[in-house]
């Protein structure tokens, strides 16, 4: 079942299954939906290969790795040279979470009520379990 | 230390005062933003006078219009 955080009417009794926990490896091509499923404020995810390309096959999926890739080296160039392997973007519409780990990057874009700390718990959960 | 208020009207002044507080709070919580982290962990908020901040928050409006153009889950 996925954590809904910005739910605080959910009800508490409801099984509990954490994929977080889970150590099993996990292929590109799953990581982003494994994402959705582990965290209902996510809309969307996107797993960007080190060369730029999307990880899976769904749909937005090249459009939003293109858009990822753009937002970090905006975030770079802000940070003049400073590294930075995480960062969130809060609009009016919506919020966006990334992290970058070897040249791979797990993007989401989630309800802007979503917690960040729980957010980037499980993009890093996730992002350590794909296989490369 | 805080002065404690003084007399019903001391007291709900305090009071509006705090909801007022809270409002702006969250007012702030809720308007664009943009932070990084480093690898220790610690959060830096990125001013909207930096260089790039308004690009970063271009492309992250972009992002979230990608999904607006679904239909919610």
């Amino acid at each position: 079942m996925a954590r809904r955080y910005s739910d605080p009417s959910a009800p508490l009794a409801a099984p509990r299954h954490d994929p977080a926990v889970s150590a099993e490896p996990l292929s590109p091509e799953r990581a982003a939906a494994h994402l959705r499923d582990m965290a209902a404020d996510v809309r969307t995810a996107v797993l960007v290969r080190p060369d730029g390309r999307p990880a899976g096959r769904e749909e937005h999926a090249g459009e939003l790795a293109g858009l990822t890739g753009e937002l970090l080296d905006a975030v770079d160039g802000a940070l003049r040279g400073e590294r930075t392997d995480q960062v969130e973007a809060h609009t009016e519409r919506g919020s966006v979470y990334a992290v970058r780990r070897d040249g791979w990057t797990l993007a989401a874009v989630a309800r802007r009520s979503a917690l960040s700390s729980l957010m980037f718990c499980d993009l890093r959960a996730t992002l350590e379990r794909v296989e490369r | 230390m805080r002065e404690q208020p003084r007399g019903p009207l001391g007291r709900a002044t305090a009071v509006a005062e705090g909801v007022a507080a809270a409002v702006r709070r969250r007012q702030r919580e809720r308007g664009p933003r943009v932070l990084t982290y480093d690898e220790a962990g610690r959060a830096r908020l990125l001013a909207p006078s930096a260089r790039g901040y308004d690009r970063v928050l271009e492309v992250a409006e972009r992002m979230v219009a990608v999904m607006d153009a679904e239909p919610r889950r």
